[in-house]
């Protein structure tokens, strides 16, 4: 089977697991008592009831939950997640508004991660027992173990309030495509990336120790190839099967670690966002920042799995 | 003149967490270019260690503490790692046992002959793929242009150590080292694959130093052999000499363990006892525990190895050398045994020792 | 500027008036979301301590918002747990999720002693009313069920009726006998009394905050009613600053914690919302800190006539209109006044006075009071179009139907222009508070109103809001930041701040307008990072900043902490009508017990002010006749005095023992 077959199959086989995600999501806020309507008309009694039921009847909300989940998402497969309550603004420029700031956060999130660990893992499985590995491995285990809130104002301390050298707040007037943004994804950045750059370091490191002990390794060496060539041709490229793997969990924790790390940074992404949601009660804020960090991460997962699947050709495509 | 290959006095010790292992000690022994050259022994021996340090190839926690590797008059050892590293793959090949662990599975089988070919004799890539593809074909891989893009995991068995064998090879080196590149492979397959190592040798001029825990092997294709024991050479011989006329009882013992073709036992299994503990090996000859000779003095004093024939120590070009006390100051009880010719036609068979 | 000051961030108080104006609009079905939403507890009393002694009485204190609420409540358990007469559990809730237990008729019933926070405003009647009226059980906020007939009328004659409207001595003194019997009854326990603060940098001088959260920017600005201005100089620290070094020029930048929902003033009631609008919008009149009313767009106003009525006195004009299932009045239109013998829950028909019919009944001179504004000619809105009375009478219009419709048309009944610039509004009963409630909303440009739909004043909808203010709208990025910069052609700046308010009577050198050049609000809402911007100087101003904060603020020379008495106050409630709470002398004993000097002090670092009396600084003005004198009566009764708490406890101990 092509890799483009085994990509398309992979991608159908994705459709009912967004359809499962979207039905959890639905369900986990709408079987909690309160439907949005009687929330909006807590927060404002001057509701009368004849609107309540008129809102009720645009929003989807009357009849059986399945009939009300059918309704919404139809709704969200054309991009309408309906209404801010307080507002009545469209919850959908709000998240598109925001993804896109998530992901630059993340992809340098990730960069950064991979900058650090790729390097980080090699140099530690080729001293592996010497002072760099262990080294390596003590930092690996603070980086994994450090909450990222705290270390997001552990950074803001030194860098930004003691040393001075970044500022606290991004940027309100620089465009996100900008080289200058560079400067203020620094820090939270690199507070997002860093659990991550410590689980790619240790898995790296792991599977770079196993790989360096494989028969192979010793007779690409035996082949007279240069050792640059041993370690990062042929060990690599085998040892970056684990990460990838670990990379679709990862980008889930990146997308969970957005929450509170763009509300330390005060980044304008979808996780800031979702806290203020939540604070707000904004239940279809809410309900949409979900499925759409849902479906990055079963994106994340489907793209980790082609990814897999084209590093070790010993896994079939069918 | 020299020979191609001359190891003298190399040392290799391991130095694990169970204490210090003398893999191989004070091992000296030669290949003389184009010929074959068998090294057998029990698992443990320090076969595998000596191919593999031939090439400069031992890991931690393993270290090469002493002796010379010469090949062509030059010091292996003494070299730096680049030099070393334009010798190896180029102007001596490594045969691994399994040959299918020693191929990258994430590279095609072609991309990592032609990767050597590229490296060391500075072919450009398409140049390289040819030559590779005529190594595949003449090392009897059907197809061989298809068979290029194959990973390994798409080769039978008996097809990688072909495609070994052809990476062996592929930059005309003048020493392949081939470490048990039978051992993994089905009974059937084992003589066809040792037939072409045995043609390719004869066709290529190349020497060949091959690694076995299989007398059988060494009859059928080697010109000489060395057989060894707790990481000692314990005797040298001619194929012929070492097998109508064994200097030292545990040669003797092993030919009596030669499997027949079809005969499952365990093989080796009929030395009584097992290789010493190699942190702690045994004072005096390393064999005694095992050896029906073996007498007080043998607990005692380490044989050295000599001219089975004069007693006089043994040099590096000499062709019979034997590490028993017996020719040296002789033992009370002497050794008694004799090899009886089975079946003349067929070199692989040999006696046991009589009872 | 108008007192509105609907606190509204829902985190920390409830917006008391609101809540309070939607019960006498749309009645108790108004609660559907709140109250009437079966919240409804087993019945059973927690004190119910049939086969034993009186004693230790098991007592459940519930509560729900800020941490600190909590840890007081957890403070006052301790305190009635230490004495042995108490067995103490507390309880606490997710803020909404406690406003919708405790707002119910029937949460009473439980016997639990519930604890919440308020925010009243410079009208006495906030401190009392909302929390003792029998109206309000289950509204907000008698939790307690207190039925008092004779307090009932009492709170009612303070503030409405011609006698007090006409006479403010009389005023005061209905309010001291009020703080009197409270204290005595002791159906409510006050704990504290909240400060608005503010945090500034060493660069931001002059700088004073607002008692109510909404004019933290404003206010702090430009104030010539209390003198009050702040500017910017980076050159030398603030601290003893005078107007002989005032600069102008420069960029103030201020850290909200939350979004403005809308730039939009009658359909926003958000902090941060109100906020922003208090530099862009002014009123017809402006309050001093004390909560005294200058004419602002107003040249000068006066009260022309004040008429004995009851809202009974519109029946002729009103008309009967249906209602919903759900026992709403079902019209489009903003109800003025409902009959109030009309109940919409119960009756199929209810008679309403709708707008154009109270234009009527004013012009018939059935009304409750009767104000003249004459405004200023040649105030300039934003967009160079002149004020005039058709602006004012439009804005009145456009809180029609709005979310804060229900506190703006709980008094207003009709607003008419006489001429270009003279202005009538009327009140539907006589009203003490009129002078200050009545103006209470922000004049927008007739012509804006016109064009946009309602609701829809927002940079977000398009719209750029429109005002007469000392600010101009500059740029707005949604949950990011907001520009707003001073507004050349303000009316003030071009009169002169001498020429334009004849009560002005402060320094020469008070300048003519604020002298910032540009204020830019930035959205911030995680606290520490809202504290570390502040640190590292990327902001000059912030508020809404925890009590510890305040206090690593307050010791750093680089920053100034500003604080002044606001209307925030928190009480607990008693259950009065459950046994053994009905009892004066329980409810006497555990008031004694709550450490309110303690609750200040260790809870909210002194960032607050003891509830030895019932009515805090700001509402004295109108609130009492002699504070000297009702603190001396009052405080006593609500000291921390254990001795006399367990001399109570121990009398109904013995007259239990003798009845069983």
């Amino acid at each position: 089977m092509s890799l483009r077959r085994f990509v398309l199959r992979r991608a159908l086989s994705v459709v009912p697991v967004l359809f499962g995600v979207s039905a959890i999501t639905f369900g986990l806020f709408h079987l909690t008592p309160g439907d949005p309507v009687s929330q909006l008309v807590a927060l404002n009694p001057d509701v009368s009831a004849a609107e309540e039921a008129r809102l009720r009847e645009r929003w989807g909300l009357s009849g059986p939950v399945w009939r009300q989940y059918l309704a919404w998402l139809s709704n969200v497969l054309v991009g309408d997640f309906g209404r801010e309550l307080r507002t009545g603004r469209a919850v959908s420029a709000i998240v598109w508004r925001r993804l896109p700031e998530t992901v630059v956060l993340g992809l340098f999130g990730w960069t950064f991660a991979i900058a650090i660990a790729i390097p980080a893992g090699i140099y530690a499985a080729v001293h592996e027992g010497r002072l760099g590995d262990v080294a390596s491995r003590v930092l690996a285990l603070s980086g994994v173990s450090v909450p990222n809130f705290w270390l997001g104002l552990v950074l803001i301390l030194v860098f930004s309030l003691y040393l001075g050298v970044f500022p606290v707040l991004p940027p309100s007037r620089l465009p996100l495509y900008h080289p200058e943004t560079l400067r203020y994804l620094l820090l939270p950045g690199v507070t997002i990336g860093t659990a991550a750059a410590a689980s790619v370091t240790r898995v790296l490191r792991t599977a770079m120790v196993e790989e360096l002990n494989e028969e192979y390794v010793t007779a690409a060496r035996a082949r007279g190839l240069p050792e640059r060539t041993v370690v990062f041709k042929h060990a690599l490229r085998n040892s970056l099967v684990s990460v990838v793997t670990l990379a679709a969990t990862l980008t889930a924790g990146i997308v969970a670690g957005s929450v509170v790390v763009e509300s330390v940074f005060n980044w304008p992404g979808l996780g800031s966002e979702f806290v203020q949601a939540i604070d707000r009660r904004e239940v279809n804020v809410v309900m949409a920042i979900t499925l759409v960090t849902a479906v990055a991460v079963v994106i994340a997962n489907f793209l980790a799995d082609v990814l897999y699947a084209a590093l070790d050709p010993r896994i079939g495509y069918d | 003149m020299t020979a191609l290959l001359e190891v003298e006095d190399l040392t290799v010790r391991f130095h694990t967490e169970a204490g210090v292992v003398t893999a191989v000690d004070g091992l000296s022994y030669r290949v003389e270019a184009g010929e074959t050259f068998g090294v057998v022994g029990e698992s443990g021996a320090g076969k595998s260690v000596t191919a593999l340090s031939v090439l400069g190839l031992i890991d931690d926690p393993g270290r090469i503490e002493g002796g010379e590797v010469r090949f062509k008059g030059e010091d292996l050892l003494s070299m730096d790692e680049s030099e070393r590293r334009s010798v190896r793959g180029d102007q001596i090949g490594l045969v691994f046992q399994d040959a299918r662990a020693a191929l990258n599975p994430a590279y095609t089988v072609g991309e990592q002959i032609a990767e050597t070919i590229e490296h060391h004799l500075g072919y450009d890539p398409s140049a390289a793929r040819d030559r590779a593809i005529r190594l595949l074909d003449r090392v009897g891989i059907a197809e061989a242009e298809t068979r290029y893009s194959d990973h390994p995991h798409e080769f039978s068995g008996g097809m990688c150590q072909r495609a070994g064998i052809a990476m062996a090879l592929s930059c005309d080196p003048d020493l392949v080292v081939a470490d048990e590149p039978t051992t993994a492979l089905d009974v059937t397959v084992q003589a066809r694959v040792l037939d072409l190592l045995a043609e390719l040798a004869d066709e290529f001029d190349v020497a060949v130093q091959l690694v076995t825990h299989d007398l059988g092997v060494i009859a059928g294709t080697c010109d000489r052999a060395m057989v060894m024991y707790a990481g000692e050479a314990v005797e040298t011989a001619p194929t012929e000499e070492l097998y109508y006329d064994p200097k030292h009882p545990y040669t003797a013992g092993l030919l009596g363990s030669i499997p027949r073709l079809g005969d499952d036992a365990d093989r080796l299994s009929t030395i009584p006892g097992t290789p010493p503990d190699p942190t702690d090996p045994p004072p005096g000859c390393r064999f005694h525990p095992r050896c029906p000779f073996a007498e007080e003095a043998c607990t005692r004093t380490a044989p050295a190895l000599v001219d089975p024939e004069t007693g006089e120590p043994a040099t590096l070009d000499g062709d019979r050398a034997a590490a028993c006390l017996e020719y040296t100051q002789g033992l009370s009880g002497g050794l008694e045994y004799s090899v009886e010719v089975v079946d003349e036609t067929d070199g692989r068979d040999g006696g046991g020792p009589d009872e | 500027m108008a007192d509105r000051h609907r606190v509204a961030d829902c985190s920390r108080r409830l917006d008391r008036r609101n809540l309070l104006a939607t019960i006498g609009a749309a009645g108790s079905a108004g609660f559907a979301g709140c109250g009437g939403q079966g919240a409804t507890e087993p019945s059973e009393s927690a004190e119910s301590d049939d086969d034993g002694d009186l004693f230790p009485l098991s007592v459940r204190l519930e509560t729900g918002g800020t941490d600190e609420r909590i840890r007081m409540v957890e403070l006052i358990a301790e305190s009635l747990q230490q004495t042995g007469y108490f067995e103490t559990e507390v309880e606490t809730y997710e803020w909404s999720a406690y406003l919708d237990r405790v707002i119910n008729p029937a949460y009473q019933d439980n016997g639990y002693l519930p604890s919440i926070g308020l925010s009243g405003t410079f009208n006495p009647h906030s401190f009392c009313n909302a929390i003792h009226n029998s109206a309000n059980i289950g509204a907000c906020c008698n939790l307690g069920g207190i039925a008092d007939p004779e307090l009932d009328e009492l709170l009612d004659s303070a503030r409405y009726g011609i006698e007090v409207v006409e006479d403010s001595r009389l005023r005061a003194e209905t309010y001291d006998e009020i703080w009197r019997t409270l204290a005595e009854e002791r159906y409510t326990s006050f704990t504290h009394f909240g400060v608005e603060t503010a945090v500034t940098t060493a660069d931001v001088h002059g700088f004073a905050v607002w008692p109510f959260p909404e004019g933290v920017l404003g206010y702090g600005l430009f104030s010539p009613q209390d003198e009050q201005v702040a500017w910017i100089d980076r050159e030398r620290p603030a601290g003893d600053s005078d107007l002989a070094d005032l600069t102008s020029g420069g960029t103030l930048t201020a850290a909200v914690s939350t979004n403005p929902d809308s730039f939009d003033p009658p359909h926003s009631s958000d902090t941060t919302s109100t906020v922003v609008q208090n530099l862009l919008f002014e009123g017809l009149v402006a309050n001093d800190v004390e909560g005294n009313v200058y004419p602002w767009l107003a040249e000068r106003y006066e009260l022309r006539d004040v008429r004995d009525v009851d809202r009974t006195a519109y029946e002729g004009y009103m008309r009967s209109v249906g209602t919903t299932a759900e026992g709403a009045v079902d019209v489009d239109e903003q109800v003025i006044v409902r009959h109030p013998e009309d109940d919409p829950t119960a009756d199929d028909e209810v008679r309403v006075l709708l707008p154009d019919d109270a234009r009527e009944a004013a012009a018939d001179g059935t009304y409750g009071m009767w104000f003249r504004y004459e405004l200023r000619e040649g105030v300039e809105f934003h967009d160079g179009s002149e004020l005039t009375a058709e602006d004012v009478v439009a804005s009145y219009g456009y809180y029609e139907n709005s979310t804060t419709a229900p506190q703006t048309f709980d008094s207003v009944l009709a607003v008419v222009a006489v001429d270009e610039y003279v202005v009538d509004v009327y009140a539907q009963v006589p009203d003490a508070e009129a002078e200050r409630e009545l103006p209470g909303v922000y004049v927008l440009s007739a012509d804006q109103i016109a064009d946009v739909e309602k609701g829809s004043i927002d940079p977000r909808e398009g719209v750029t809001p429109v005002g007469t203010g000392p600010f101009e709208f500059v740029e707005f990025a949604d949950e990011e930041y907001l520009e707003v910069s001073r507004f050349d052609d303000y009316w003030v700046g071009k009169r002169g701040v001498a020429e334009a308010f004849e009560w002005f009577d402060g320094p020469d050198a008070f300048p003519d307008g604020p002298l910032v050049d540009a204020v830019e609000v930035e959205v911030v809402p995680d606290d520490a990072t809202r504290a570390g911007a502040l640190r590292s100087g990327e902001v000059d101003l912030t508020y809404d900043v925890a009590s510890a904060t305040l206090d690593e603020f307050a010791d750093d020379d680089g920053f100034l902490v500003h604080a002044v008495a606001s209307g925030g106050y928190d009480y607990l409630q008693y259950p009065v009508n459950v046994e053994p709470w009905d009892d004066p002398r329980l409810r006497e004993a555990v008031n004694h017990l709550i450490p309110r000097q303690r609750i200040v002090d260790n809870v909210l670092n002194g960032w607050a002010e003891p509830a030895w009396t019932p009515i805090p600084r700001i509402a004295r003005g109108a609130g009492t006749a002699d504070y000297e004198a009702l603190e001396t009566a009052v405080r006593p009764l609500n000291e921390y005095d254990v001795e006399r708490a367990e001399e109570l406890l121990e009398e109904m101990a013995g007259e239990y023992d003798e009845s069983s």
